[in-house]
């Protein structure tokens, strides 16, 4: 269990009516990057494969324009899932600089709560891919990457394949 | 007098949809070709010969048999082709058809088909001509929104996600998208590009396809607002439940003994 104290980061979940474009999901991100205090951002959402993973044409290419390369702050990254949900950590209450973001760019309605989405802990999968806690430098990275990950594909430079 | 049957209780613009549905007659919307189908489909080149798996009926010489005899077989079995499928995906927000009614509406009002319905999908099996019959009556009716409905040999998970800005719904395999206010389609049904862009016409705007859903929601008609279609329903509960194979032994429901009433959770 998780026991909270004023001090602890706070959590939002922004989870918009619709599934958003590369370029709304741009916009939306990098608005809330440029919010003081907002440490970690995650978005998350239905995966955009590169090619047919399964049935009868497998292997074809997909090449879905929804697969792009967005900019969000001085980071380049290309886009691997339709975003339906963006969490985000702050180190302080945002929640009304979140909400008046989404008002202004979204032109349908929205979900924003507040909540533990981002975990704080390291977790038995964390364990095997990380190592153990306490030679983890960037504890950040715990909760931010897809479960089903593979050691190669890195995020970022910090998530060092540890096992041996 | 002819029995018209009336095949699904309610009085609201849902229930008056699934009658559509499932009685056929539903109203053409759009038109697509046969070849732009052919190469939807997937499952033979556009414009080539039906490939068969046994001669024509006729030439094969059929047994003694007064089944044969009294059934006409159909046309795609009577040249002997292939059994292929076709398989529709309809979004939870308010698509015009959904699973259930698609296969109301293949077994009720064509011959020789095998519906198979899931919860997200609905694939109907059958020889290769019927299938393609069966397939465009459904395509170009009012049963299909281009946007809200798809032609999904696979990867159909999009049914319950919602939809993109666009309104398109999501589609990982990205078949179909939207080329100057219509929707198009690129790869066939399983995902393989193609060389064509089949034109599935304009989507329907939100109020239209609310008009012409058949599910009920929260956000439209409201399943517990529709009474009949509850108490028909608690019907058949009651006596599936109670009486199994023999319905007709339940004595507190026949004709004639009056209302029952039923305890709604």
């Amino acid at each position: 269990m998780v026991t909270t104290t004023d001090s602890d980061p706070v959590q939002y979940e922004i989870f918009p009516q619709r599934m958003l474009d590369p370029s709304s999901a741009q916009e939306v991100l990098n608005r809330l990057e440029q919010i003081e205090g907002v440490t970690r951002v995650l978005v998350q959402g239905p995966r955009l494969p590169l090619t047919v993973p399964y049935g009868p044409g497998k292997g074809a290419p997909v090449d879905h324009t929804d697969r792009e390369i967005i900019r969000v702050g001085d980071q380049v990254m290309e886009l691997q899932v339709k975003v339906g949900r963006i969490r985000l950590e702050a180190e302080h209450d945002v929640m009304e600089e979140v909400r008046a973001i989404c008002e202004e760019l979204f032109p349908f309605p929205f979900e924003l709560k507040e909540g533990l989405f981002l975990r704080r802990k390291a977790t038995v999968t964390d364990y095997a891919k990380y190592g153990p806690d306490e030679n983890v430098e960037d504890k950040s990275i715990y909760g931010m990457t897809d479960p089903s990950m593979t050691p190669t594909s890195k995020i970022c430079e910090s998530c060092t394949d540890t096992r041996e | 007098m002819a029995y018209t049957p009336q095949y699904y209780p309610g009085a609201s613009h849902v229930a008056v949809n699934r009658r559509k549905h499932m009685s056929g007659d539903v109203e053409k919307l759009r038109t697509v070709s046969d070849d732009d189908l052919v190469a939807a489909l997937g499952h033979r080149a556009p414009g080539a010969d039906y490939p068969s798996i046994h001669p024509p009926l006729k030439e094969m010489g059929e047994p003694d048999c007064p089944v044969r005899q009294m059934v006409e077989p159909t046309p795609g079995a009577a040249a002997g082709d292939r059994v292929r499928y076709s398989q529709f995906t309809d979004s939870m927000y308010s698509a015009p058809s959904i699973p259930y009614f698609r296969s109301y509406y293949a077994a009720i009002n064509f011959r020789g088909v095998d519906p198979g319905t899931l919860s997200g999908r609905q694939i109907v099996e059958a020889r290769e001509r019927d299938m393609e019959e069966q397939c465009k009556a459904t395509i170009e009716s009012e049963m299909t929104c281009p946007a809200l409905a798809g032609l999904r040999g696979c990867t159909v998970h999009g049914h319950s996600l919602r939809l993109a800005e666009d309104g398109l719904m999501f589609d990982m395999l990205q078949r179909t998208h939207f080329e100057g206010g219509n929707v198009i389609e690129d790869k066939d049904q399983v995902g393989v590009p193609i060389d064509r862009k089949v034109n599935l016409g304009k989507a329907m705007s939100e109020a239209e396809a609310k008009k012409r859903t058949t599910i009920y929601r929260t956000d439209g008609v409201k399943y517990r607002d529709e009474p009949e279609v509850l108490d028909h329903v608690h019907l058949v509960h009651h006596r599936r439940t109670m009486y199994g194979y023999r319905p007709e032994t339940a004595a507190e429901t026949a004709p004639g003994v009056g209302a029952v009433t039923y305890k709604t959770v």
